[in-house]
């Protein structure tokens, strides 16, 4: 086998992490290359130093970190619930303000927010216009639409001051 | 006394392997048993804090992340596959939550070194170089900060922790070919580091396919 490609290998045999055929063919050629041989003894003692390293963690049973996590499952467990039983009055207290819009204004005791005719809102001595009625022509005046003219000069007649006026 | 890696190794698959086993004991829990989750996290409680330690170096922020990845993992027990490992699952979400922990630390030391690059820093004479105290476990992990992360990871589960190179592929969801290549480059590079900062000569012809001076640039 070429050096590069056993250097490659070399830091997974170091470690056994290398099928038992392939390690022996490293095996074989580390005792015939000193070079080789040189890398060897670097990873063997990269690797040692690493093993040396280990150190379990001191623990015993009544370390245990279950307890804690209990308390805190509880309390996320608490709050989910807060949180679903607010989110219920929220939705319900949407849903009533809802109910009661939509029964004021089938009643119409709500003051409405459209645009009213102005025969709806002025006296009508004060427009001197016909009082508007249902299915009657004067009503579109106030649409912008243009009314007939035997209408607009009845209009204008009642609002010129007679004699008697003066 | 102090128990070794090994005989916490051997515990831990006593623990496994005995009583009801791990589907079960989800299966369980997933019904609203909270005895059945408490049994699950004291077998693995050990093993996750100790492995969590080695990324972080810090006993209290293992455990708090202990218990963080054993608080995620009961939220997501709905997406477990019983057909599956509980283990290499559960390790998965401790490591990526550890990895994201680092990466969020490391991102706010960039900001604060950023901040404060006109503050001068005086080494103060009176106090040792800090890298003289330091001991074999200090010397290692600084090493292993110079690898990169995704290295580094699986040299700590293979060389400190013991996992076997496909365990190390479920947890981190990666081939085992993939893991075994990765072993490979993080055992060079950390052994290109060690001989670097203890003056041992480099073996001749050493090519890692990347050039690791890249690392910190990583």
């Amino acid at each position: 086998m070429h050096c590069k490609k056993v250097r490659q290998q070399m830091s997974l045999a170091v470690g056994d992490d290398l099928e038992p055929a392939a390690a022996e063919v490293i095996q074989q050629h580390v005792a015939t290359c000193p070079e080789c041989e040189k890398a060897w003894e670097q990873h063997r003692r990269g690797f040692a130093v690493l093993q040396q390293s280990r150190v379990a963690l001191e623990r015993t049973k009544s370390d245990s970190i279950w307890p804690k996590v209990a308390v805190k499952i509880q309390a996320r467990q608490t709050d989910a619930r807060r949180a679903e039983f607010n989110g219920w009055i929220a939705g319900l207290a949407v849903l009533a303000a809802c109910v009661l819009v939509f029964v004021f204004s089938q009643d119409g005791t709500l003051p409405s927010t459209t645009r009213r005719a102005p025969h709806e809102t002025l006296p009508a001595n004060m427009l001197k216009l016909p009082i508007a009625r249902p299915n009657q022509p004067s009503q579109s005046l106030w649409r912008g639409q243009r009314a007939p003219e035997s209408l607009l000069r009845q209009s204008v007649d009642q609002a010129q001051p007679g004699k008697d006026d003066y | 006394m102090t128990r070794t890696m090994e005989q916490d190794a051997h515990i831990d698959d006593a623990l496994e392997s005995s009583g009801s086993s791990d589907a079960r004991l989800v299966d369980a829990a997933r019904r609203g048993d909270q005895a059945a989750y408490g049994e699950l996290v004291r077998r693995y409680e050990h093993r996750l804090a100790r492995v969590i330690f080695r990324f972080v170096r810090d006993h209290d922020l293992a455990e708090d992340l202990s218990q963080e990845t054993f608080l995620k993992v009961y939220d997501r027990l709905d997406q477990f596959d019983t057909s599956r490992r509980f283990g290499p699952w559960l390790f998965r979400i401790g490591v990526n939550l550890t990895l994201d922990f680092l990466r969020r630390k490391k991102r706010r030391l960039r900001w604060s070194l950023f901040t404060d690059r006109f503050k001068e820093r005086v080494p103060d004479p009176g106090v040792d170089d800090p890298r003289r105290a330091m001991d074999l476990q200090q010397e290692v992990h600084t090493v292993l900060q110079m690898i990169p992360e995704k290295y580094r990871t699986v040299l700590v589960l293979r060389d400190l922790e013991n996992f076997s190179t496909a365990e190390i592929a479920a947890i981190l969801h990666r081939k085992e070919a993939t893991i075994r290549w990765r072993l490979a480059e993080a055992r060079h590079r950390f052994q290109y580091y060690w001989g670097k900062r203890h003056g041992t000569a480099m073996p001749a012809g050493f090519t890692p396919s990347e050039d690791p001076e890249r690392d910190h640039a990583l």
